[in-house]
């Protein structure tokens, strides 16, 4: 009876250490999940956010290739423009001529805000995102008045300030309306020309803000920060109470390029924007806080706060360089990863190794315990058992591998 | 960075004239022309109003639709076509010129659909009972929508209810109560619209009725020795099947002294004659002629009596010698009161059908039973897997502890026993 007794605690308590490692295991596998779900409408939120454009600060000129070509297509010096031609120059320029190759359908990117609002005098910017284009056109038409206003990458209207923007991908067609007036507001279509059609319709509002509406950002206008340190520029949005209906999303711009971490700009390859995030409170409190983390000599500029119904506000970023960028970056991505490997196994070895420690003490008092023979000695070996039991319990709540409530049954 | 241009030099477009709606059948090309002048920079486009499609712009063709085309004539008309139009073209189309303001004019295009008749609900050749009732059906389809109208075949006139005769009649459904044999005939449903071809359709009434027969003379007299002919009339449809009996019944054996034939005059129409040559003792007596059909039978009577042949010598003494008799013999006066005619009994037979309609039962294939079945096979082995881990390293960590136990056992007994 007591050398059954004995080999029961050898096997018992081994298996429990083990359960109820891999319980902890399993339990912290499942936190990590959690955040990422929590992130996911996060994402939702901010991928509201609204494509960049150009021109859009009038004290920083925008690339000239994008104007000259601009000036060039709605040139009315040209006389009798090949506009079909026009056309089938630019497709052959963007891919291989088809090879009677049956497309995918487009279709359209619903995650696009479908109702824009710009002040008067500034610059709308409505985009329209198509998956699979293939061998179709997008265009744009205004509802109102069934007017085209662009086809392709041509503007066929004769008011200059609707131009369309492409991506290099030809996903992301933006109607810019430059200098946007009350009358311009109203519905405009996107249009794909499958057969039948399909287009995607999007509203445009344009608003007449009060002259005190404007953006303050906290601070002196010129910002001295260090290599390697973090930036925090604060934006209040002073309003008045009569147009608070029409408040919408405030952007922040580095010189002409909107900062945004979901969008990739093709022409912002520079912004690392990992290391770039933005909180807006739209509540009773207009305001807008861009952080940028390890603050690096490429993040020296014009930081631009643009609410949608107020005047913008501007700061000048100077990081300073104390030490080389390149060997701080990798000696800091480095230090991470071993760090957090180096972690887990020494929490892992010390699991075992304090487990067997305790093990082999409580082993030694149960060897003493059985060289008495006489039959009085039984309820001694059942008291030293329960000891041996109580040691283990407090072992495991040393390392937190329990909660505070829970006891190990035997 | 614009280049200024003299006012003087670019005109404002504008339209010529309006653009000319146009009306054509399905599968022809449709043309719609919009005639600009002083053009200069400016484009012209064609769009689809009701879908709000672009359809081209100047030269180009933007919509992937194979039919559309545009052409145009030193750059003031321009002619937007669409082959092989379909019913869903219809509509408004608007020509649109880049001013600013934009300057638009729209036109309609009109697609008509010759008639066609719709085999449902559209009447199939009809057989009915004389008596009841009729209603022809014709519909059609097309653009604008067809006028139906019924015709009878041949120039027959058309019996209205109220017994007037019309030679055509106008509607989709052509109704004739208490229908009569002479309904029977083809009936014609025209459809037209005013696009050619008009279409008709030939729709047969046929009506069924038992037999009827007609004797024009029930009495004959006859000279022993000479020949004589019997002669019946009968309606019937179907078709019936003609006869002659004595009065006895027996049916008179063709061949011999008798012939008979049978003769269609019209549709349901036919004359029945019996020829006897010579006459005899045995001829004299009474005759039937019998016509039968699916739906009855009928017949008439005629009595054949012997004339005297000397009666035929003295022709001048003819009329004298018969008045005499007829003096003389007062008894042989009633004997052709009893030839009478015996009207037929009309008999129905009914049809009787009886539809059987089984329907057989469809077994439902268990699909979604086997796919979970597979599914939770394949749990239960990742549930296996799972449960046979811990168990492996338990066990394997048991074995290494016993073994660091039994070491153990071997160093203390000594002191032990020292301390008791």
């Amino acid at each position: 009876m007591a050398m059954e007794g004995k080999c029961f605690g050898c096997i018992a308590t081994p298996i429990l250490v083990i359960m109820i490692s891999i319980s902890r295991a399993w339990t912290m596998q499942q936190q990590h999940l959690s955040p990422a779900i929590q992130q996911h409408p996060a994402v939702k939120s901010l991928s509201h956010l609204v494509d960049g454009n150009d021109n859009l600060l009038p004290m920083v000129s925008a690339p000239s290739s994008i104007d000259n070509d601009y000036v060039y297509i709605a040139s009315v010096n040209r006389k009798f423009p090949q506009f079909g031609n026009s056309i089938d120059d630019e497709r052959e320029a963007e891919e291989q001529p088809p090879e009677e190759t049956t497309y995918p359908p487009p279709v359209f990117d619903f995650g696009m805000p479908r109702n824009i609002t710009t002040r008067t005098g500034h610059t709308a910017a409505i985009n329209c995102r198509v998956d699979n284009l293939g061998d179709k056109s997008v265009s744009w038409i205004r509802k109102r008045d069934l007017h085209i206003l662009t086809a392709g990458i041509l503007t066929y209207t004769s008011d200059e300030r609707f131009k369309v923007v492409r991506t290099a991908d030809s996903k992301d067609w933006t109607l810019h309306v430059k200098y946007a007036q009350p009358r311009d507001s109203g519905i405009y279509e996107c249009q794909v020309n499958t057969e039948p059609k399909i287009s995607m319709a999007f509203r445009l509002n344009v608003i007449v803000t009060p002259p005190d509406a404007k953006a303050i950002i906290a601070g002196p206008t010129d910002l001295y920060v260090k290599v390697g340190s973090s930036v925090t520029l604060t934006c209040h949005v002073k309003q008045p109470a009569t147009s608070a209906q029409d408040i919408g999303p405030i952007y922040w711009y580095r010189g002409p390029y909107i900062l945004t971490p979901f969008v990739a700009h093709p022409n912002d390859a520079a912004i690392d924007l990992q290391r770039i995030s933005m909180e807006s409170t739209l509540a009773e409190k207009l305001q807008s806080r861009l952080r940028i983390a390890n603050a690096q000599l490429l993040d020296t500029g014009n930081y631009t706060c643009m609410p949608t119904t107020a005047e913008a506000a501007s700061v000048v970023v100077n990081v300073i360089n104390d030490e080389s960028p390149a060997a701080m970056q990798k000696s800091r991505a480095i230090r991470t990863s071993g760090s957090m490997r180096s972690s887990r196994l020494v929490l892992l070895l010390a699991m075992v190794a304090s487990s067997v420690v305790r093990w082999l003490i409580g082993g030694q008092r149960i060897g003493s315990n059985s060289c008495h023979d006489s039959c009085s000695n039984l309820s001694t070996l059942h008291i030293n058992y329960c000891n041996l039991r109580a040691k283990i319990t407090s072992h495991l709540k040393e390392h937190r591998c329990l909660g505070p409530g829970s006891t190990v049954e035997s | 960075q614009r280049v200024e241009v003299p006012a003087e030099v670019i005109v404002d477009p504008k339209f010529s004239s309006p653009i000319v709606n146009m009306t054509a059948p399905v599968g022809r090309d449709a043309f719609l022309t919009c005639v600009v002048q002083d053009l200069g920079p400016y484009k012209v486009a064609w769009l689809r109003v009701d879908t709000q499609t672009i359809l081209t712009i100047q030269n180009h063709v933007i919509t992937k639709n194979q039919r559309i085309g545009i052409a145009n004539s030193e750059h003031k008309t321009w002619t937007m076509r669409i082959k092989d139009i379909k019913e869903s073209d219809k509509g408004w189309y608007m020509c649109q010129i880049n001013t600013d303001p934009m300057k638009s004019q729209m036109g309609y295009l009109d697609v008509v659909v010759p008639p066609d008749i719709l085999d449902y609900p559209t009447s199939t050749d009809m057989v009915v009972r004389e008596g009841s009732n009729v209603t022809l059906k014709c519909a059609a389809t097309g653009s604008p929508e067809p006028t139906i109208t019924w015709r009878r075949e041949s120039g027959v006139p058309i019996e209205l209810a109220t017994g007037e005769e019309v030679m055509s009649i106008e509607g989709t459904d052509l109704v004739i109560p208490n229908v009569r044999r002479h309904h029977m005939g083809a009936y014609l449903c025209i459809a037209s619209n005013g696009v050619p071809p008009s279409v008709s359709k030939r729709i047969t009434l046929v009506v069924h009725f038992p037999p009827m027969i007609t004797v024009q003379n029930q009495l004959i007299g006859a000279v022993e020795g000479k020949g004589v002919t019997l002669d019946c009339e009968s309606e019937a449809y179907p078709k019936s099947i003609n006869y002659w009996t004595r009065e006895r019944g027996e049916i008179v054996p063709p061949g011999g002294k008798y012939s008979a034939n049978v003769t269609e005059i019209g549709g349901y129409r036919n004359s029945m004659r019996l020829h006897i040559n010579p006459l005899t003792q045995a001829e004299f007596g009474s005759y039937r002629c019998v016509a039968k059909n699916s739906l009855g039978d009928t017949d008439g009577t005629i009595k054949l009596y012997r004339i005297p042949p000397n009666a035929v010598n003295y022709v001048e003494n003819f009329e004298a010698r018969h008045k005499g008799k007829k003096r003389t013999k007062s008894s042989e006066s009633h004997h052709p009161a009893r030839a009478q005619e015996h009207s037929g009994e009309d008999m129905e037979n009914p049809g009787k059908r009886k539809a059987d309609l089984s329907l057989g039962a469809e077994s439902i294939d268990s699909i979604y039973g086997n796919s979970a079945a597979g599914s939770r096979r394949r749990q239960d082995l990742g549930g296996v897997l799972l449960l046979l881990l811990p168990v492996a390293v338990a066990v394997a960590m048991s074995l290494a502890t016993a073994g660091v136990m039994r070491e153990t056992q071997m160093t203390l007994p000594p002191q032990t026993l020292t301390h008791v």
